[in-house]
């Protein structure tokens, strides 16, 4: 489902050139819980970022679904990104100034959707996460955890075969981690590939596999 | 997709608000120079009665106050007062004029064409007591034959004026409808509104228009009175063959001085007197409009950094929605649409304001429909392109930004 092939990646800051990532190679399967852990800067969420094509590596190849994304414009990424992939992000990500429903539906409108079916699919994508009640709210006036399933209930909604979840519980506290952690488990167990960066050992060990980098390396 | 922005832009009001209300004022500043335009406009197309090409005109200085008394006694005692040889100056003029190759027509005013003067009176129908303000002119016989003063009704003045029992009056039709509305005004009478006056006017045609400052001056009514020969002449209205050029002003001047040597004369011809004219009319319209540019310029600036940072304050957001499948040219446009759509709300609110101009009639004829459109379609257009030029570079900075580099944005 997702193939990686020698991908290595630089910062550049001033005169600092900074390798984040060095000749990475790693498959992710179809249906695949995959954990990603390793020290603070050691080049997790760049390799999150690369899979899920929000930055471009310096070389190496990317393979989503068999296809080779070398030469693949803009507008077919962003494509790619809304169809193929949902994003979960630590800082929840969330519009304050938009509702509930209206933050999920978010990603529908820039698929061409009637009004109508954008609305029922984020109702449903609520009623998933068990926020129907909390939908007409505004994201400021809900709990951290609830916010983070609103943000679950939004990478759903357009029913992605990929789940890229960038520390989902990390600002969080423990009970609400657990509730998170639950529904990403139910997400995957309905079939959806998930691949999750984080520090917690307990939460990495619900997944399938554990990779762990080093210095923008895979050590195992 | 233009529901949500209406969302978001409307969730934001607050935050927006200074920004509304600048584009609200500058709007309005706009719409005030547009709608003046609009109305110089309007003037320019109307028609003035007053030809130029080939036109000259003298003035006449140098009466003494003496001449004048004794021109002015004889003709309020209907005696005639004759010069030497035993014809009036008027008609003296007119054969020394007429006798100059080319020359077509010659005719006496008092008041300057393509000038600031007007003069005004308050005239009331003899039948109902209606009064009207109106702006008077005083022309021999020879000024209808000018070929774009129109007669729409009944005649010019002619021979068979004189010694009629009452004065003879021409009128235009804005005067027409204003107190006639309906009605045939030929052969109406009128009496002139004053206490130290009696004389009372019968109506005998009705030109199109006659507005003497030319095509920028405002449209009253006007009541032209005939010129009567017993007076002193001080302005002249010379028209020439076409072709004629300024070389002719030296004959002309030789002539005048035939008749009387002793009085001073300016001879301008009616296309210079008419540009410049126009450009003293201009003089209010280019200082607004400096102002206006000036002003906007400001708000321009002003608008820039304020959007700049808003789109800065939003890069999170906007890596937000890249991530979850938008475009750059999405993000580029959804900010400029964000953009025009508060200007449009500032634009409401003040359309809102503005169009009790013409609802009410507050400024008569100054603000009708047609011109409230004009000016409100010409400063929409101006706001929402200042806007659009503004919003456009920090719309494309957002939109270079990769989905990484914008949800980390501090």
């Amino acid at each position: 489902m997702i193939k990686l092939s020698a991908i290595s990646k630089n910062y550049h800051t001033d005169k600092v050139q900074t390798r984040a990532l060095d000749n990475i190679n790693l498959q992710v399967d179809a249906g695949e819980f995959v954990s990603i852990m390793g020290p603070s800067g050691c080049g997790k969420s760049t390799l999150l970022n690369i899979i899920g094509l929000l930055d471009r590596p310096a070389s190496g190849q990317i393979e989503i679904n068999g296809q080779l994304l070398g030469n693949y414009s803009d507008s077919q990424v962003a494509k790619l990104r809304n169809q193929t992939f949902g994003f979960i992000f630590q800082s929840f990500h969330l519009i304050n100034e938009l509702r509930v429903i209206d933050n999920v539906e978010l990603p529908l409108l820039y698929r061409k959707m009637p009004a109508t079916e954008r609305r029922a699919k984020a109702k449903a994508a609520l009623e998933k996460v068990g926020l129907t009640a909390r939908m007409e709210h505004f994201p400021n006036q809900l709990s951290g955890g609830q916010q983070q399933r609103v943000a679950i209930a939004r990478a759903m909604v357009g029913e992605p075969q990929i789940l890229l979840a960038d520390e989902p519980t990390g600002n969080l506290d423990s009970q609400m981690g657990a509730e998170v952690m639950s529904q990403l488990l139910a997400l995957n167990q309905a079939g959806t590939t998930i691949v999750m960066v984080t520090h917690n050992e307990q939460e990495a060990k619900h997944s399938n596999r554990i990779v762990r980098v080093f210095d923008g390396q895979l050590v195992q | 997709m233009i529901h949500h922005i209406f969302k978001l832009v409307w969730q934001r009001k607050s935050r927006h608000l200074l920004l509304s209300l600048e584009m609200l004022l500058a709007f309005l500043v706009v719409f005030v120079l547009c709608a003046v335009a609009g109305r110089y406009y309007q003037l320019y197309q109307l028609p003035t009665g007053l030809s130029h090409q080939f036109h000259w005109q003298v003035s006449i200085e140098g009466q003494d106050r003496e001449e004048l008394l004794q021109h002015e006694a004889a003709i309020n005692s209907k005696t005639q007062l004759v010069d030497a040889g035993n014809i009036p100056v008027v008609e003296q003029y007119q054969r020394a004029l007429q006798a100059i190759p080319g020359m077509k027509h010659v005719s006496f005013i008092d008041i300057p064409l393509y000038d600031m003067s007007r003069q005004s009176t308050t005239t009331q129908r003899s039948d109902t007591q209606q009064r009207l303000e109106v702006n008077v002119m005083n022309v021999s016989d020879g000024f209808f034959s000018s070929p774009n003063l129109r007669l729409v009704a009944g005649r010019g003045f002619n021979q068979t004026d004189n010694g009629a029992a009452h004065q003879p009056v021409v009128i235009d039709q804005r005067m027409a409808e204003q107190l006639f509305p309906g009605e045939d005004p030929i052969g109406k009478l009128l009496q002139e509104d004053s206490s130290t006056s009696m004389t009372s006017f019968q109506i005998v045609g009705v030109v199109e228009a006659l507005r003497n400052q030319g095509e920028l001056m405002t449209v009253s009514p006007t009541l032209i009175t005939r010129f009567n020969s017993q007076s002193l002449p001080s302005i002249l209205i010379l028209q020439l063959a076409d072709g004629t050029d300024r070389s002719i002003e030296q004959q002309i001047m030789q002539q005048l001085k035939q008749v009387r040597s002793d009085w001073r004369y300016t001879i301008e011809p009616l296309t210079q007197k008419r540009q410049s004219m126009l450009r003293t009319m201009m003089i209010p319209l280019i200082l607004l409009a400096v102002l206006s540019a000036f002003l906007l310029s400001m708000v321009a600036f002003g608008l820039f950094g304020v959007l700049w940072q808003h789109t800065n304050a939003r890069i999170p957001e906007l890596g937000l929605r890249r991530a979850i499948g938008a475009t750059a040219g999405n993000i580029y446009w959804q900010i400029i649409a964000e953009q025009l759509m508060l200007n449009l709300f500032a634009i409401a609110i003040a359309l809102l304001l503005l169009v009790q101009l013409p609802l009410t009639g507050v400024l008569g004829n100054l603000m009708d429909w047609r011109l409230f459109l004009m000016a409100s379609t010409a400063a929409t257009l101006i706001i929402c392109l200042i806007s659009l030029v503004c919003a456009l570079y920090p719309a494309w900075r957002a939109s270079r930004l990769t989905p990484t580099e914008a949800l980390h944005y501090e």
